[in-house]
């Protein structure tokens, strides 16, 4: 914007082509993926919530942290006392269970086969008691497909990557682009065609232009010691090196031998909150429980934190004395950890996380009309559309859509598999890719617009169904939530209802022809604007 | 258009890592300060030589400039090697 | 209940449009008041906005949250203004008045 005004008119109006030429075609190639990023994204700021709605068998209340880590300690001391590690991921008010992984000894034998690796355990944080519920990826999965795209490690990342970096180029050359969009600030005229796109694609962007700049450029710092390591390689000699320097040094005393008797963990937990201002651990490392060289390391959460990167503090596991604890982070640290947390929302209370969720289905719709905008704009009225539009449409359909179903089918999968299905969990999976690239393919078969309205309302009817389902199939219906206290549950049917509603409003005014005849007749009328997006 | 694409992409990403790593080498100030805001500041870097790779007519201007860079700055990096 | 300036913003942002010719001319209430009153007023309310945030929300995540909150009122506004551009200025009246209370409702002892 700055730079287009200040150059030469003439100069300018190149500037402006160039930017224009840019912000479309890098659009339109990230933008299906982005589309997925996300939505996906923006349905994991309630992924510990998405995973308890897909675990209905598991009721917890709350109990203090260090209530939760002195149960976890005592189930593992029964289950593996001599292990080389315990990773204690503590609850919270969202995620009500405590989990944790064990890491064994190696075999001081070099020939034996390694020991297969032990899976992740839930725990009741009340009674240190293994939970069994049904297998589940929950919430998880909508968060590491939105960066990973389930394509395997590490292209699915770098491929995530690229889309963002083309994403902030497409930012900054739509800023410079459109020199009225902080004039058309509050424009949004329906059923006028091309119009309409540009004003929805205009008003997503532009409202909420610090959120999409925000989102995309600490997405892209989330990975950045994968995406841009060279800085650290032109100082450090090793990563691990730049890390000792940043967050202190790992303990790496190797174990003695001699037994110990660990140390009770809830004074830790304490005098760790006190160094933190009431902070709270949310995670805690045991390294060689029981042996003399024993340490525990405690991780601070990022609730009500704003920098992501809480300290750390290791302490003696015999003895309780503290061993040492991560530096203060300079003005650099502060801010990589800031924009983490800014991407994360883990510091947002209720109120603000839906704000998040808003502004992500903002950004949703953003990509979402962008990329109809481009098929409208290069639709002309009597001429059969040439091949890359036709492809673009159908693509456009098959993200837009069609991800929504699928998201739904993994939902539905959830509640209709038998709980006790081998692999469940990846069968859930499997199901939403089948469910969604299977509709997009069929959905070839039909007339664009018909394309439009059938998928749409194939989603609207998947999302509706989900409360009636989840009444079926659980204990855990809207009313009996309701009569129990329990917010969760109807909260989430209430969301999938708007979620339904939203799809069958869009699959209706791809249905409806405009009642004015638009200057371009053949223009697809697909579904107005984040409507459509908001799954 | 393919170089074009494949300067801006590439040579872009090799000319903003390569300069900013430059950055954070010779910058008088702490080591592990200086290598954090270089990654921070990075992909800003990045989008302004991809814009400006599309933007600029002349593709041979472009590549000599970008890979210019990338070429000079990483030069220097392997010259004088890491600090720590 | 942390929404006031959610609700600021949006009454705020409704001034701001009513600023606009296209508004202007299309809405059908009447009188309008002038231009300049209502971008004062726009300021005025966006302030009390703001620092609602940051008195609700801390120094740090105060200015995130009215950043959040303003660009989610502005598409709550922008959506609404589309389809019942009169419904949508005499929700920002109801969204000051309830702001306003819940304001009271905060400060009394």
């Amino acid at each position: 914007m700055s730079k287009a005004s200040k150059t030469a008119p003439k100069a300018a109006v190149g500037v402006r082509q160039s930017m224009a030429w840019i912000h479309g075609w890098l659009g339109l190639l990230a933008g299906w993926i982005l589309f997925a990023m996300f939505l996906t994204g923006t349905a994991s700021y309630f992924r510990p919530e998405i995973t308890r709605w897909m675990q209905p068998e598991i009721e917890l209340r709350p109990v203090s942290t260090a209530t939760a880590a002195s149960t976890a300690v005592a189930h593992l001391q029964k289950l593996a006392p001599d292990a080389e590690q315990w990773f204690i991921s503590l609850p919270d008010a969202r995620t009500t269970s405590t989990r944790v992984f064990i890491r064994d000894r190696p075999n001081p034998d070099p020939n034996a086969k390694p020991a297969p690796r032990r899976s992740e355990l839930r725990l009741n944080p009340a009674t240190g008691e293994a939970l069994s519920a049904r297998d589940t990826r929950g919430g998880e999965h909508f968060y590491r497909f939105h960066f990973q795209l389930q394509i395997p490690h590490p292209w699915g990342r770098w491929l995530a990557g690229l889309c963002a970096i083309a994403m902030l180029t497409a930012i900054i050359s739509g800023v410079i682009t459109h020199k009225r969009i902080f004039v058309d600030f509050f424009t949004l005229r329906w059923s006028k065609g091309q119009r309409s796109w540009l004003d929805a694609h205009n008003v997503s962007a532009v409202v909420a232009l610090p959120f999409h700049a925000m989102i995309t450029y600490t997405g892209l710092i989330t990975l950045v010691a994968m995406y841009m390591p060279w800085p650290v390689v032109a100082n450090y000699k090793d990563m691990s090196t730049f890390e000792t320097a940043v967050f202190g040094a790992e303990p790496d005393a190797e174990a003695t031998g001699r037994f110990a008797a660990l140390t009770p963990v809830a004074p830790l937990i304490a005098q760790a909150s006190r160094q933190w201002d009431g902070g709270s651990p949310a995670t805690m490392v045991v390294r060689y429980p029981n042996d003399a060289a024993a340490t525990i390391s405690l991780f601070q959460n990022s609730k009500d934190r704003l920098n992501a990167r809480g300290g750390s503090i290791v302490f003696s596991g015999v003895d309780g004395r503290q061993l040492s604890a991560s530096p203060s982070p300079g003005p650099a640290a502060e801010t990589a950890g800031v924009m983490l947390g800014l991407h994360m929302g883990n510091f947002a209370g209720p109120v603000l996380r839906w704000t998040y969720f808003l502004l992500g289905l903002a950004g949703t719709a953003m990509v979402g009309t962008g990329l109809v905008l481009w098929t409208v704009k290069r639709k002309r009225p009597n001429a059969a559309p040439f091949f890359g539009l036709r492809l673009a449409e159908r693509l456009n359909v098959g993200a837009i859509a069609c991800l929504p179903v699928g998201m739904a089918a993994y939902l539905l999968a959830n509640r209709l598999l038998p709980v006790a299905l081998p692999a469940r969990a990846d069968i859930e999976v499997s199901i939403m890719f089948w469910t969604w690239f299977g509709l997009a393919a069929v959905a070839c078969l039909r007339p664009i617009r018909r394309a439009w309205t059938e998928t749409l309302a194939i989603g609207a009817a998947a999302f509706l169904a989900l409360p009636i389902v989840n009444a079926l199939t659980t204990t855990r219906g809207f009313f009996t939530s309701l009569a129990k206290g329990d917010m969760l549950f109807p909260a989430f049917d209430l969301a999938m209802i708007a979620t339904g509603a939203l799809l069958a409003f869009a699959s209706w005014r791809t249905a409806t022809p405009s009642a004015r005849p638009v200057r371009e007749r053949a223009a697809t009328r697909a579904p107005l604007q984040g409507a459509a997006d908001a799954a | 258009m393919t170089a074009r694409a494949v300067t801006a992409m590439i040579g872009g990403y090799a000319a903003a890592a390569g300069s900013v790593s430059l950055a954070a080498r010779i910058a008088p100030m702490d080591r592990a300060e200086a290598t954090i805001w270089a990654m921070i500041l990075s992909f800003l870097v990045y989008a302004g030589f991809i814009l400006w790779a599309f933007h600029e007519p002349r593709l041979a201007r472009v590549a000599a400039v970008i890979w210019g860079v990338a070429i000079a700055s990483i030069g220097c990096l392997w010259l004088l090697g890491p600090a720590l | 209940m942390q929404l006031e300036p959610a609700l600021l913003s949006y009454a705020g942002l409704a001034c701001l449009a009513l600023t606009t010719t296209r508004l202007r001319r299309d809405i059908a209430l009447r009188p309008l008041p002038p231009v300049g009153a209502l971008q004062a007023l726009a300021v005025a309310i966006l302030a009390i906005a703001a620092w609602q945030a940051v008195h609700l929300f801390g120094p740090y995540q105060g200015p995130v949250a009215f950043i959040g909150m303003l660009a989610g009122a502005g598409l709550l506004l922008v959506l609404l203004l589309s389809r019942w551009p009169q419904a949508a200025i005499l929700a920002a009246i109801g969204a000051s008045v309830l702001a306003v209370l819940a304001l009271t409702i905060a400060a009394a002892p």
